[in-house]
């Protein structure tokens, strides 16, 4: 019996130990690459948001010329939010805080690509359901003017 | 009974390199691709608040790591000192892709740099014994992939119980979204009418949606079943895929970080073709496989 428990507790060792440091790590350091519990899309809430840019003339500027992607973007306004610990989601961001995390994310974006636009706004659109239909809502979170 | 050990180690040798070589050139190639964004790491998280992350993307560390990473490649390719190249891979990866986190882009990539430690404790705790060491190498691997899918499962059923299925109404908020990311970035206006046809498509088809969502619910849980036994990882990895396929046509999104892995390692496609080229052609290649296909 002593020897059946060893070698059924050999067996899910080695068939599941490594998947059990990995859980060990998550429960210790969270999400910390290269731990996660990948919580993406793990609820559905009434809310989401895209970003774009425009320039002067408030046409939009794609992405794609700042070597980036709206999805970046979309992560970026989520970081920047928890660095600047300003809750997020559900349309519950004041306008001073949007022009917080806008400021921040516009920073971020120009560290690493060069600015080949002289003016730039950033705006939020968000989705979000009401008597059962979508509506959306754009606001602007902050402008930026090359000097 | 030599015989048939020695049937088994070249067919699991096989395996193995129709595992790694897809496998690192597709993690060289994204770690390339990190590397040239020119990351700043304005945001430091995980090991970038402990180490300088910029100074090792940049300047004079941005080529060592080039140099660093090049070289660990060449020897994981040639099964050099492997106990010290995985090693060496996996630090570098989670160097790296904590960088891009840091620069606000969570892309949750954890499974990519987890894979190379996987196989570093196959070869620090199998090392003496052949046979074990061969296996442990591609059976550790799955691990690693399957257990974030349990982990998402998890958090599905933590955040909103069993009732995520049927809360699955307001996913249509998150596929306007994605298809606007992708808008955004290229200026494609084809990706706002498709966005909208597929939000009508799910809003008419509910009984669809949960039945969909429940399905991929269920594949995550049960994910690390898939480590018992690895013909039927090649059959579970079968059914992630089609569920990947179905979240990038309704929601526009392909994890690569998840997906990509994924398929390397747990259906090993190359493997797999010539395999069946093998098969169908009767040369028995692979005859330690015959039985378990």
């Amino acid at each position: 019996m002593g020897n059946r428990c060893k070698k059924f507790l050999e067996w899910g060792i080695s068939t599941f130990g490594v998947a059990l440091l990995y859980i060990i790590g998550v429960l210790l350091f969270n999400e910390t690459h290269p731990f996660s519990r990948f919580p993406m899309y793990s609820n559905f809430p009434n809310w989401s948001y895209s970003f774009y840019l425009t320039d002067e003339a408030n046409e939009i500027i794609p992405f794609s010329s700042l070597e980036t992607t709206g999805s970046s973007v979309g992560h970026l306004y989520g970081s920047v939010s928890d660095e600047l610990n300003i809750p997020y989601g559900s349309f519950r961001e004041s306008e001073e805080e949007l022009q917080q995390i806008g400021d921040r994310m516009m920073f971020v974006l120009l560290e690493s690509n060069e600015l080949k636009y002289k003016y730039i706004n950033l705006y939020r659109k968000g989705f979000y359901y009401q008597n059962d239909s979508i509506h959306d809502l754009t606001v602007l979170m902050t402008s930026y003017e090359r000097h | 009974m030599n015989v048939i050990k020695n049937i088994r180690i070249r067919g699991l040798d096989k395996e193995w390199i129709f595992l790694k070589i897809p496998l690192i050139c597709f993690w060289f190639g994204i770690f390339r691709h990190i590397l040239s964004k020119n990351y700043k790491v304005p945001i430091p998280s995980g090991i970038c608040k402990i180490v300088n992350c910029a100074n090792l993307i940049e300047g004079h560390g941005l080529f060592f790591m080039i140099v660093a990473s090049s070289l660990l490649c060449i020897m994981y390719l040639l099964d050099f000192k492997m106990k010290w190249t995985t090693l060496g891979l996996f630090s570098l990866s989670v160097i790296v892709f904590t960088s891009e986190d840091s620069s606000g882009i969570l892309n949750r990539s954890g499974t990519f740099s987890f894979i190379f430690l996987a196989q570093s404790f196959a070869y620090w705790i199998n090392g003496s014994n052949l046979l074990k060491l061969k296996y442990s190498r591609i059976q550790y691997s799955i691990q690693a992939v399957v257990v974030g899918y349990f982990l998402s499962g998890c958090s599905k059923l933590l955040d909103s119980g069993l009732s995520w299925p049927s809360d699955g109404s307001r996913i249509t908020l998150q596929v306007l979204k994605s298809f606007y990311y992708h808008y955004y970035t290229t200026l494609d206006s084809t990706e706002l009418l498709k966005a909208y046809e597929i939000v009508q498509f799910l809003t008419e088809s509910q009984n669809i949606l949960v039945v969909l969502l429940a399905g991929s619910l269920t594949l995550e849980l049960f994910a690390l079943t898939a480590a018992v036994n690895k013909s039927y990882a090649r059959f579970y990895g079968i059914a992630l895929l089609l569920m990947h396929i179905g979240i990038y046509y309704f929601m526009d999104i392909l994890i690569v970080s998840f997906a990509v892995p994924m398929v390397f390692v747990m259906i090993n496609p190359f493997y797999l073709a010539v395999f069946l080229y093998d098969k169908m052609f009767k040369k028995p290649t692979f005859p330690h496989t015959l039985k378990s296909m």
